[in-house]
C-alpha cells in the first residue's frame, strides 16, 4: 500500500514551533508528512491564529488557496464556520491524540486506502534529542552551575575510591539527606518510649505555656488580629511582631533565644500592642542594635515560630497530646525555607497522604520518635498540623512504588548532591 | 536498563532549564535559542524544543529529566514527553501576572499524567515578587482537587531542589529507605 506524501506549509509560526511540529510529525508512521516553506506547495496549511496580526495573511490565503485545508490553532474558540472537509481547528492546549486524528482525516482526503494507526514510540524523543544535538556546536556554559564536581570540560573528575562493600545504610541515615548539623538543638536525643509507660510519658512531655513558645504563638495571631505590631518583652529579649510583613524583629541575637527557649518566663513579660506607624522608629531601633551585634536580627515569621517550636520541645510532646489519635497534615510546610530536621520529607509525606498517630508514623518510618514528635510541634505552632478527633476506622494502604529500587538509589543520589 | 524520567514544567522563565542544569550529572542538552516574541522581554533565551539532562546512578541506571517547553503552543509535546514517567516537578515563577492561572493550566494540562504519578510544586522568584504568597498556591491546588508539596525554591540551588525531587520521591513512596 502506498500512501502519499502530504505536504504541510507553516502561517504564522516561527522556526521554535516549526521544529517541534516538524518532530512530531516526523514520528507519525503511517502518514508522510513533508514540511514545505512555500505555502503554494503546500496541501495543509497550519495556522497560528494567536499570531501577531495573522488574520489579514489568513484571509489572503484563503481567498487565494480556496482548494488548501487548513488546520487552524488557537488558544480561543473557533469562530468560523468553514467546510468541515476543508478547515479544521485545534484549540490550544493541543493535545496529540486531538492532532492525530485531524491528521488521519486530512490523510484519508488524499489517500484512497485506510490508513492504520501503527502504535505510538518512543522513537519521538531519540529523533528529537539527535536533531538537538547535531544543532549544539558547544555544550552550554556552566559557570552558573553549583558546584558538584564536574570540571568545565563537560568530564568529571576521577571519583574517589569507595569501598567495594555494598552496606545498606539504615532508614535512620536517610534523615541526613538533610544534612543537618547539632539535630540536638532542634530533635533532642531521646530514646523511644513505651507510651504505656506514664514514668516514661511524662520525660518527654513538656508544658509550652511555660516556655516563651506559647507566648510567640499567641503574638504573631494577635498581630495578625488586631492589625499592628506586638512588642513583646520576655527577660532580657524584646521581640516585635509584624504580621504584616510577615516579620519577626529583636533586639537580641538568635543564639540568645534559644537559650530562652527552656527557661520557664514565670510571667517575667511585657506587651504591648503598637500601631503600623511605628514600623519606621521600630527599623531604627533594629539598626542601633543591628551596629552593636553585627548580626541579622529579623526573620521570617514562619520560619521563626517554626525554629522556636523545635527549640522548645526538642523532640519531646506537649502537655495534652494524646500519642494515640491520629495526626492530621492539613498542608505540607515549605520545608526548603525552613530549619530543617531530619526524615521532615518522609513524615509530611505520609501524614498528608493520611493520618496516623505519632507513633504509628515513626514505626511506619522505621525511624525514631523524636524526629515525629519535633515534625509534629513545629506544623502545629505554625497552623498545619492538628489531632484528628476521630479514631481512624479502616487501615489506610499507603502508596508503594512498583519499582522501589531505583527510587531508593536516586534518594542515594541527591544525598551526594547535597552533602 | 532500568531508566525512568522526571518531567520540569511550567510556563516560559520559572527556572526548569535551571532546574535541569542543577539536577544534571553532566552539561544537559539545552535547545535554548534566542527569544524573538513577547518572551523575549521575560528572558533572552527560550526553550526551543525541551531540555534534557540525567543523573546517573551507578551502573547503566540513569534518571532522565526532561524540561517541557514553556509555551502553550508545543504543549502536544507534553503529552507525548509524559508517558511511563515517574512525576511532574511543576515549577512557577512567583513574578508573574497570574501564577495562579498558570499553576490551574499546567495542573489540567498534566491531569491524567498527575493522577497516574505525581506532582510537587516550586515557586521561584518569591523574594523579587513576594505578592503571592504559598497559602495561596495550597488553596488553589486543593480547588484543584490536586495534592502535592509546595515548596518556595531557587532552581539553582541544589539544596532546594534536592528537597523538591526528594517530595516528589516520597510522595510516590513515603516508605522508601535509601542504599548507597
Amino acid at each position: 500500500m502506498s500512501i502519499e506524501a502530504i505536504t504541510i506549509g507553516f502561517v504564522g509560526i516561527d522556526e521554535r514551533a516549526r521544529s517541534a511540529y516538524q518532530t512530531f510529525l516526523e514520528n507519525i508512521s503511517w502518514v508522510k508528512c513533508v514540511l514545505v516553506d512555500d505555502i503554494a506547495q503546500a496541501q495543509v496549511c497550519i495556522v497560528d491564529l494567536d499570531a501577531y496580526n495573522i488574520q489579514p495573511t489568513y484571509q489572503e490565503l484563503l481567498k487565494n488557496y480556496p482548494d488548501k485545508i487548513f488546520l487552524r490553532i488557537s488558544i480561543n474558540n473557533s469562530k468560523e464556520p468553514g467546510d468541515a472537509s476543508k478547515s479544521f481547528f485545534l484549540k490550544k492546549p493541543v493535545k496529540k491524540e486531538n492532532f492525530r486524528k485531524i491528521l488521519k482525516k486530512i490523510s484519508s482526503e488524499y489517500n484512497e486506502e485506510s490508513i492504520t494507526e501503527e502504535p505510538e514510540n518512543n522513537l519521538l524523543i531519540k529523533v528529537h534529542l539527535n536533531k538537538i544535538s547535531e544543532r549544539q556546536e558547544e555544550k552550554k556554559d556552566t559557570s552558573d552551575k553549583p558546584q558538584t564536581g564536574n570540571s568545565t570540560d563537560g568530564t568529571k573528575p576521577e571519583a574517589k575510591k569507595k569501598p567495594k562493600v555494598k552496606k545498606k545504610i539504615s532508614t535512620a541515615n536517610a534523615g541526613k539527606l538533610l544534612n543537618v548539623k547539632n539535630e540536638e538543638h532542634l530533635v533532642g536525643y531521646q530514646k523511644n518510649i513505651d507510651i504505656n509507660d506514664t514514668e516514661q510519658l511524662k520525660e518527654i512531655t513538656y508544658e509550652p505555656d511555660k516556655l516563651i513558645q506559647t507566648l510567640i504563638e499567641k503574638a504573631c495571631i494577635n498581630s495578625k488580629l488586631k492589625e499592628g505590631i506586638v512588642r513583646l518583652t520576655i527577660l532580657d529579649a524584646t521581640l516585635y511582631f509584624d504580621a504584616q510583613k510577615q516579620k519577626v524583629h529583636s533586639t537580641s541575637t538568635l543564639c540568645a533565644l534559644q537559650s530562652l527557649c527552656l527557661t520557664p518566663h514565670n510571667n517575667a513579660i511585657t506587651y504591648q500592642l503598637k500601631p503600623v506607624s511605628f514600623r519606621p522608629k521600630l527599623y531604627q531601633i533594629l539598626q542601633t542594635s543591628k551596629n552593636k551585634t553585627m548580626e541579622e536580627q529579623s526573620w521570617n515569621m514562619e520560619a521563626f515560630v517554626w525554629l522556636i517550636a523545635l527549640w522548645s520541645s526538642r523532640g519531646r510532646i506537649a502537655k495534652g497530646i494524646s500519642l494515640n489519635s491520629p495526626i492530621v497534615l492539613m498542608q505540607w510546610p515549605n520545608l526548603t525555607r525552613l530549619a530543617a530536621i531530619p526524615h521532615s520529607v518522609r513524615i509530611a509525606a505520609l501524614l498528608y497522604e493520611a493520618p496516623y498517630t505519632l507513633i504509628e508514623t515513626a514505626d511506619l518510618l522505621g525511624i525514631e520518635q523524636r524526629y515525629v514528635f519535633a515534625f509534629y510541634n513545629a506544623c502545629k505552632a505554625i497552623g498545619l498540623a492538628k489531632m484528628s478527633q476521630r479514631k481512624q476506622e479502616k487501615e489506610v494502604a499507603h502508596k508503594h512504588y512498583k519499582n522501589p529500587s531505583i527510587l531508593k538509589k536516586v534518594l542515594g543520589k541527591l544525598f551526594r548532591l547535597i552533602k | 536498563m532500568n531508566d525512568v524520567k522526571i518531567i520540569i514544567t511550567g510556563p516560559v522563565g520559572s527556572g526548569k532549564t535551571a532546574a535541569i542544569i542543577t539536577l544534571s550529572d553532566k552539561d544537559p542538552v539545552s535547545t535554548d535559542q534566542s527569544a524573538t516574541d513577547m518572551t523575549k522581554s521575560m528572558k533572552s533565551e527560550t526553550t526551543v524544543a525541551m531540555d534534557y539532562g540525567t543523573m546517573t546512578l551507578g551502573g547503566k541506571e540513569r534518571i532522565h529529566i526532561y524540561g517541557t517547553p514553556g509555551q502553550e503552543r508545543f504543549d502536544f509535546m507534553w503529552d507525548i514527553l509524559s508517558t511511563n514517567g515517574l512525576g511532574l516537578i511543576l515549577l512557577l515563577d512567583n513574578r508573574r501576572k497570574d501564577p495562579l492561572k498558570d499553576m490551574t493550566f499546567f495542573i489540567n494540562s498534566f491531569k491524567d499524567y498527575i493522577e497516574q504519578t505525581a506532582v510537587v510544586i516550586g515557586i521561584t522568584q518569591t523574594d523579587v515578587n513576594p505578592l503571592y504568597k504559598i497559602d495561596q498556591y495550597h488553596r488553589k491546588l486543593n480547588d484543584l482537587g490536586c495534592k502535592g508539596a509546595i515548596f518556595e525554591v531557587d532552581a539553582r540551588s541544589i539544596n532546594d531542589m534536592a528537597h523538591l525531587t526528594q517530595a516528589l520521591l516520597f510522595t510516590i513512596d513515603p516508605g522508601l529507605e535509601f542504599s548507597e
